[in-house]
């Protein structure tokens, strides 16, 4: 009994400065953690969000120059910026008649497009005429926050 | 109360490890996941890269394949050389070919600097890869099956390696990928087909194609004819030991399983498209007798039998020929074929004859006196008449051979000098005035009594048609001028000819065929071929796609297709391929052959000019249900039409094989021409033939990624 009366005696004293000030930094330490390890979640998924769409648009692109004729599409001397019109498609430079390309919507600030279509010789025949082939890259530069986040080239070969 | 607070203590250190750890965690798993997208993305383009060089790479295997040349491990350095073609002679692809890698490319070189090229396009991923060997390349032959005789079915496998530069230790320092394709390895050419100059299903009538009109003296007759040049060899090499072979080389002729007779051109030798070279050569008819053949002596006589064979022509009419022959007999030899099947004097081009196909033509016989065997016929004068002992044999039934000595009414025949515009003066009788008082010849007192008692001594020797020779003999059919061709360059010439073809080949009725594949002729492509039901469209028919590389659903699709390129207003074919459309077909413009290509139409086909360019270069035509009209004026083509016919509208120059079920006598004969065998194309020639084989990839390539 005597005993019992002496603790809650002693209780009443309540919390030191120091332990009050030991259990604030305590907690600091375990908060900074979680927001750090919360920022990086959101660029991790920013990035991975950003890589997805990067592969969306370039494979839709590479897909629909795929099936083109590579007589079609010119050649050319530096890369071509891809951008949509007021309706959602693409022209691409060619020579006569071509396809216009549908792409998906993307965020023309974090993602610049380019191409580029270079005339690849393989070998020449008996006749002295070469075996050719058209390269066409599509590039993707990716900024975030204005600085720049990646750079993806991603090709395909068409067989005249 | 300080060992209590010391446990408290210690439980909020603990905690706040276990926080920290467990943040720390969640730090590291964030950036692992961070990299792994990364990764992703850098897998994907390293994927691209990938494919695009294992697909350059394609081409330079395709070109190997087309061409036949430039890989040791598929083919030897000689390109003809089909010993050596991995895929060809095994029926699936051995277990053991070695990987092809660049280094076993003959254009290594190219490829390198393709790939190079191919760097620079891509500056920012190029910069991320090993500068000593940014990749590594292979090819190898997976699966195979072989589907039917013509066509393998498999796949080639591509390994790609892409190797990045030294990074971080946890990353992959390269990607590896493996890309599929399927591929057909088939041949363009019909094993069949491709060994005919000429392959007629049905001839309608057996004297269809004897229709022209023509004289002895004239070069052609009211009539175009078309003639079949069989190889390339000309007349140079007509030895009778080169017959024994010569028909392997050559392309050869099927005229349906009916009886056909040809008639051969008669006309004086020397005239345009006569056949009589077929006797006696290139020679000038006349010159040092050689358009005559000398039979055996007759014993305890100056008497020799000679023949002269002369084909068909309007002179047949004539009153001192038809005698001859009787005038029935005669007019079956009035009018020659349309159809010439062993070249001109040019291209003697003797062949293989196959069907129940028979050579219609006359030897005109005659008994010569010849006293002092100087070769050739005495000449005497009577009563201021010159003489040349030549007394022709005419030709006359059995019923009728009566051989009582003249001047007995019923001896027949009576053999005189020849009468009638030749000689106006009156004949001289073998055994009547030979044994006058004024004249004694060395001949037998009771004529041909004693002579050739029996009709078939007489028959032997006497005028008559090839076709009077029984059918157990060789001699009616029109191999035997296949024989006969050869000898008149053998200096002890005999007739009948020495035989050159087997014992099966008199007539041959094309029930039971062997297709040679080699120049020995000890081996066979196929064997046991009926040529009378013969179909070279069974494998396209249908919905069996198997031997065909690309469908076409209309020739718009096709003539829009990277098939055909388009040189001004040529169409030049470059890529190999069996090509079906469904439907007609119509290359109205001239076409350029730069590959190996059939084109397979279920309709009519309508062309120009085809002329193939490079030593690659083959056509087939097929159509499968219809007709082949040709506008232009040079075709090397094969050209097949089971249900139809080749029609032509000005001279044919044809360079190829023809394979229809009818070949009209009249519309040939409006125009004429030529079909000469394409060599090339020779089962035989197995080195050639199979030049005819077409390596096509498919589409679509597969890859997979290996970790």
């Amino acid at each position: 009994m005597i005993n019992k009366k002496c603790y809650l005696k002693a209780n009443k004293s309540g919390l030191s400065i120091i332990e009050i000030m030991l259990a604030v930094i305590l907690l600091g330490i375990m908060i900074g953690p979680i927001f750090v390890t919360l920022f990086q979640s959101q660029k991790v998924i920013r990035v991975g969000a950003h890589d997805l769409e990067t592969m969306n648009l370039a494979s839709s692109f590479i897909f629909q120059i795929n099936r083109m004729n590579p007589e079609s599409i010119a050649v050319t001397d530096s890369p071509q910026s891809v951008l949509p019109d007021a309706y959602g498609f693409v022209r691409i430079d060619t020579i006569g008649d071509a396809p216009v390309l549908k792409m998906p919507q993307w965020d023309k600030d974090t993602f610049q497009l380019f191409y580029t279509a270079q005339r690849l010789d393989l070998f020449d025949y008996e006749d002295g005429t070469a075996k050719q082939a058209m390269v066409v890259v599509v590039k993707v530069n990716r900024t975030a926050y204005g600085k720049e986040e990646q750079k993806v080239e991603i090709p395909t070969l068409l067989i005249y | 109360m300080i060992k209590k607070r010391g446990i408290a203590v210690f439980l909020v250190i603990g905690m706040l490890f276990l926080f920290a750890l467990t943040f720390f965690w969640l730090h590291v798993h964030s950036l692992t996941h961070g990299r792994t997208m990364f990764e992703l993305l850098e897998e994907q383009q390293a994927l691209s890269v990938a494919e695009v060089i294992a697909r350059i790479y394609l081409e330079f295997l395709e070109d190997v394949f087309i061409n036949r040349t430039g890989c040791e491990k598929i083919y030897s350095s000689n390109p003809f050389d089909p010993s050596n073609h991995i895929l060809l002679h095994k029926g699936r692809v051995p277990d053991n070919i070695e990987k092809i890698v660049p280094a076993d490319l003959a254009k290594e070189t190219e490829f390198i600097e393709a790939i190079n090229n191919f760097f620079q396009t891509i500056p920012v991923f190029h910069e991320k890869l090993c500068e000593n060997q940014p990749f590594s390349i292979g090819a190898r032959f997976v699966e195979s099956v072989r589907t039917t005789d013509r066509t393998l079915i498999g796949k080639i496998k591509v390994s790609v390696e892409i190797n990045k530069k030294s990074g971080h230790p946890d990353q992959a320092s390269s990607y590896r990928f493996s890309f599929f394709k399927s591929f057909k390895l088939t041949n363009i050419l019909d094993p069949v087909v491709s060994k005919f100059t000429l392959f007629v299903r049905n001839v309608p009538t057996p004297e269809h194609y004897n229709i022209l009109n023509k004289g002895f003296q004239q070069d052609a007759g009211d009539r175009s004819v078309l003639t079949l040049i069989n190889d390339s060899s000309g007349n140079a090499s007509l030895r009778p030991v080169d017959g024994e072979n010569r028909w392997l080389h050559a392309g050869w002729v099927f005229l349906g399983g009916n009886e056909v007779f040809i008639n051969i051109d008669g006309s004086q030798i020397n005239r345009r498209n006569s056949e009589q070279f077929i006797f006696f050569g290139d020679a000038p008819f006349g010159q040092n007798e050689t358009g005559t053949i000398d039979g055996d002596f007759y014993p305890g006589t100056s008497l020799f039998p000679r023949y002269v064979p002369m084909g068909a022509n309007s002179m047949w009419l004539a009153e001192f020929l038809q005698e001859l022959l009787g005038e029935d007999t005669a007019r079956l030899v009035e009018k020659p074929s349309v159809i010439r099947l062993f070249g001109d004097r040019s291209n003697i081009s003797p062949t293989l004859v196959l069907g129940n196909v028979f050579a219609r033509w006359a030897m005109m016989a005659s008994l010569i006196y010849d006293e002092i065997g100087q070769g050739a016929p005495n000449h005497i004068t009577v009563a201021g008449d010159v003489y040349s002992l030549n007394f022709p044999m005419p030709r006359i039934e059995r019923q009728d051979y009566n051989p009582r000595r003249p001047p007995d009414e019923n001896a027949n025949p009576i053999l005189a000098t020849a009468r009638g515009s030749i000689q106006p003066q009156p004949p001289f009788l073998l055994f009547i005035d030979g044994l006058s008082d004024t004249v004694n010849l060395n001949v037998p007192e009771n004529g041909l009594l004693d002579l050739m008692p029996n009709y078939e001594d007489y028959f032997s020797y006497m005028s008559k048609l090839s076709t009077d020779h029984s059918s157990n003999s060789r001699l009616p059919y029109y191999n035997s001028l296949y024989d006969m061709a050869f000898s008149h360059r053998d200096t002890n010439r005999v007739f009948p000819a020495p035989q050159l073809l087997s014992n099966l080949d008199y007539p041959n009725t094309g029930e039971n065929i062997d297709i040679p594949y080699g120049t020995d002729g000890t081996r066979n492509l196929l064997s046991g071929v009926n040529l009378i039901d013969y179909d070279p469209c069974a494998p396209f028919t249908g919905n069996n796609l198997e031997n065909i590389s690309h469908l076409f659903d209309n020739q718009q699709m096709l003539k829009s297709s990277s098939f055909i390129n388009l040189q001004g207003n040529v169409k030049r074919f470059d890529k190999p391929g069996v090509i079906k459309i469904n439907g007609d077909l119509n290359l109205n413009n001239p076409s350029e052959i730069n590959a190996p290509v059939k084109i397979i139409s279920r309709g009519n086909i309508e062309m120009n000019d085809i002329r193939t360019i490079g030593p690659a270069g083959k056509m087939v035509l097929m159509s499968l249900e219809g007709s082949v009209t040709f506008t232009g004026t040079t075709l090397e083509a094969t050209v097949i039409a089971p249900s139809g016919t080749l029609r032509w509208q000005q001279e044919l120059d044809m360079k190829g094989s023809l394979f229809v079920n009818e070949l009209n006598a009249y519309d040939l004969s409006q125009h004429g021409g030529k079909i000469s065998y394409n060599e090339s194309t020779n089962p035989a020639n197995s080195i050639e033939h199979n030049r005819g084989y077409i390596f096509i990839t498919g589409p679509y390539i597969e890859s997979s990624i290996e970790r």
